[in-house]
């Protein structure tokens, strides 16, 4: 067994990027994700990283400067929070649909306002439709394989797609705890240097960023919509030949005693870690809850999703973000709608929690059992709030 | 003069489509006649065929007249009258696609309309607009001359509409003109039903929509042939250099032409024309590649010493 290692996410993060052998960082810092990119462009600096580090003045140029390296062929990685992906959010769409693999690391954070620095998922929820690849962690290890995992789905030549990796900041991101380090000759072994399917080259004109008449726009969306649909197989593929190399198997749909669970709570990101606590607990008082963390949010894995929860009564499914004045948290209304057409369906209880930093304790999931299972909960509310 | 078609409904609706090149005015046009119409108490719509415009490349505009408050918010794929601001578009669009059986075409053209006129068709009718543009308004202008045709033909709105709609839009030396060439319009267009046209002129005008509507060898293939899966990723286009196959030259009504003792080979002309027809020969002159001149005329307005003259090209007489 391979040696653990203490560091702070943030820098286990950088190191993962680092050994992908990036040839291009632009980002620019905004709490909690600076500390990702200081430790990268230090590893510039010194030498250690042989890449591009652009320190642009604002998110929406870091975005839009990886679309162009990542063009002209280069691997090419960003990442932010909150109002920095608000800023990028016009190239968001742009680097989905021109289909450039890139990846980035959305370290979480609510959108103001009011201000705040601290973690929910009102960002990444913004930019659901985004078309990219969007994958979520929950502690330091998986942030770290992630990165070599993204790189290996979106550059797959039957996939394209750009990939976000989300891990809640703060609670993640801050947090200081072990992970098991690669050697870069397993990580080149897993991840060989990018090979561009197309890539701007003077000797090899192409056209990229192309306009789109009325008379073709659909026919390039319904395009779009079946690449990020058919990646699937091929991400499973990543996480599998990731799994043979390192022992660590990743799935679309983390299951933790669902097989015979009555109530399972639907998580995503890292609270799923205290939620199993929680779990783990109300079985001891002999109560059928179960766990399913959705790593694998977009594309979204039904048919792993409806194959985890079957027999299940009631999800309690947590949302860290309002979907305001519609009709439940934006998981929970899409769990909802895609469980629409089966015939035995659970109760699906939307609950709002972990907004803005407000932590979720094992004694709070366990009181959002309590009140599901004696009928007391309603279907959407948020969680905990006073008054 | 005919009364216009009763609707389903027993209403009286009218739709038009208006054929024309960008910067001649066909969206004013549409809007003109519309504006006449509301003017007047009916309802009315006019819309451009919404898109990225270039001076000389064909476009479409529409008018619907209606008596009663209309909900359709789709472009006209039937239009009961098609109007064809410009004779050179006749080659290259079919500007009877779609029009109703029993529907009626008007045509900017110095030809008669037997000409024109097909089986199908109610009524032809001819109007020499551009000579009138010429004559009056000192350019080839042709929006408001092709109302008089209109207003003749068609019963729906009143002439005395469409002059209080030009006075309205424009300021009145212009408007005092506009009306002139409308009146002249009015009163020169001819008309010819089918019933009154030589067997042997009906149709000819056939073989012009066959040659519009083949595609030219080696036409890159029309947006609307892709399947979805037919796309490469992300939409790039691979074939670098494709836009030759794109021939502009086919939006042309005016030509340039070179007075070569004059010209001082300076390139200038060479530099500004936005569709890079430009060729230099070996004696170093600026010789255009008529596939690609559009005709916008920006290389006579550039030529420093007045070399190129634009001229308008011949209606060509393939009919
Ligand atoms: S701009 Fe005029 S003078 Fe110069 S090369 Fe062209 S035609 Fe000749
Ligand atoms: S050659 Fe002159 S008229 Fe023709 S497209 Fe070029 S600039 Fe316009």
């Amino acid at each position: 067994m391979k040696k653990r290692v203490g560091m702070e996410v943030s820098f286990a993060a950088a190191e993962a990027v680092k050994l992908c052998n990036v040839d291009v960082v632009a980002a620019y810092p905004i709490t909690p994700q600076t500390h990702i990119v200081e430790r990268l462009s230090e590893y510039v600096a010194n030498g250690e990283l042989d890449a591009e580090f652009v320190p642009v003045e604002s998110e929406h140029s870091a975005l839009s400067l990886c679309v162009g390296s990542q063009a002209a062929g280069a691997r090419s990685f960003t990442c932010t929070s909150s109002q920095g992906l608000a800023l990028m959010n016009e190239i968001v769409y742009i680097t989905s649909s021109m289909r450039l693999p890139m990846v980035m690391m959305l370290v979480n954070r609510s959108l103001s306002g009011p201000l705040s620095i601290w973690n929910d998922h009102s960002d990444v929820m913004s930019i659901r439709d985004c078309g990219w690849i969007q994958l979520f962690v929950k502690n330091s290890q998986e942030v770290f394989d992630h990165a070599f995992i993204a790189y290996k789905i979106a550059e797959d030549h039957n996939v394209l797609l750009p990939v976000i990796i989300n891990f809640d900041g703060f609670i993640l991101s801050h947090m200081f705890e072990s992970v098991e380090l690669m050697e870069p000759d397993v990580v080149q072994q897993y991840l060989p240097p990018y090979e561009p399917k197309y890539a701007l080259h003077p000797d090899r004109a192409l056209t990229m960023g192309t306009y789109g008449m009325p008379a073709v726009f659909t026919e390039a969306k319904k395009a779009q919509d079946e690449a990020l649909l058919a990646s699937y197989p091929h991400i499973l593929e990543a996480w599998k030949a990731w799994g043979d190399l390192s022992g660590r198997h990743y799935h679309p749909v983390e299951e933790f005693l669902t097989k015979d669970a009555e109530t399972i709570f639907v998580t995503l990101g890292s609270f799923g870690e205290t939620a199993g606590e929680a779990v783990k607990a109300l079985r001891e008082k002999g109560h059928k809850a179960g766990l399913l963390h959705l790593r694998l949010w977009r594309p979204f894995p039904f048919d792993a999703f409806c194959q985890a929860i079957q027999g299940a009564r009631n999800l309690i499914v947590i949302d860290r973000a309002v979907s305001f004045g519609g009709p439940g948290g934006p998981v929970a209304s899409e769990i909802r709608s895609a469980l629409y057409n089966k015939e035995k369906r659970p109760g699906v209880y939307s609950m709002i929690a972990g907004l803005g930093g407000r932590d979720v304790t094992v004694r709070d999931y366990m009181q959002m059992f309590e009140s599901v299972t004696a009928g007391k909960a309603s279907a959407y509310e948020i969680f905990g709030v006073r008054g | 003069m005919v009364v216009f078609k009763k609707g389903k409904g027993g209403e009286k609706v009218l739709e038009i489509r208006f054929h024309g090149r960008g910067g001649q005015g066909a969206v004013t046009s549409a809007e003109l006649f519309a504006q006449a119409a509301i003017m007047e108490g009916k309802y009315a719509q006019a819309f451009p065929s919404f898109g990225p415009e270039r001076r000389g490349a064909p476009v479409v505009a529409f008018c619907r007249i209606d008596d009663r408050p209309i909900f359709l918010r789709t472009e006209i794929n039937e239009p009961d009258i098609v109007m064809v601001l410009d004779p050179s578009l006749l080659s290259v669009v079919d500007v009877t696609a779609g029009l109703k059986d029993d529907g009626i075409l008007i045509i900017n053209s110095e030809k008669e309309p037997h000409h024109f006129m097909l089986e199908r068709l109610e009524q032809a009718a001819t109007i020499n607009a551009t000579q009138i543009a010429l004559d009056i308004l000192k350019r080839p202008i042709t929006n408001t001359v092709l109302l008089g045709a209109l207003a003749r033909i068609s019963a729906v709105v009143k002439m005395e509409s469409i002059i209080d709609a030009i006075e309205q839009r424009f300021d009145a030396k212009n408007a005092a003109r506009n009306v002139q060439a409308l009146q002249k319009a009015f009163a020169e267009t001819l008309i010819l039903s089918k019933n009154d046209c030589k067997p042997e002129s009906l149709n000819s005008f056939q073989k012009y929509i066959a040659a519009a509507s083949t595609t030219r060898e080696g036409a890159p293939k029309a947006d609307s042939e892709y399947l979805w899966n037919e796309l490469q990723p992300g939409c790039v286009v691979t074939d670098a250099g494709n836009a030759k196959s794109f021939r502009t030259g086919d939006w042309r009504s005016f030509l340039p032409v070179l007075n070569k003792e004059r010209c001082i080979r300076c390139g200038v002309c060479w530099v500004f024309c936005p569709d890079m027809a430009y060729r230099q020969d070996q004696e170093g002159y600026y010789l255009v590649d008529l596939d690609y001149c559009k005709g916008c005329g920006i290389c006579a307005q550039e030529c420093p010493v007045g070399a190129i003259q634009m001229e308008m090209e011949k209606e060509a007489d393939a009919v």
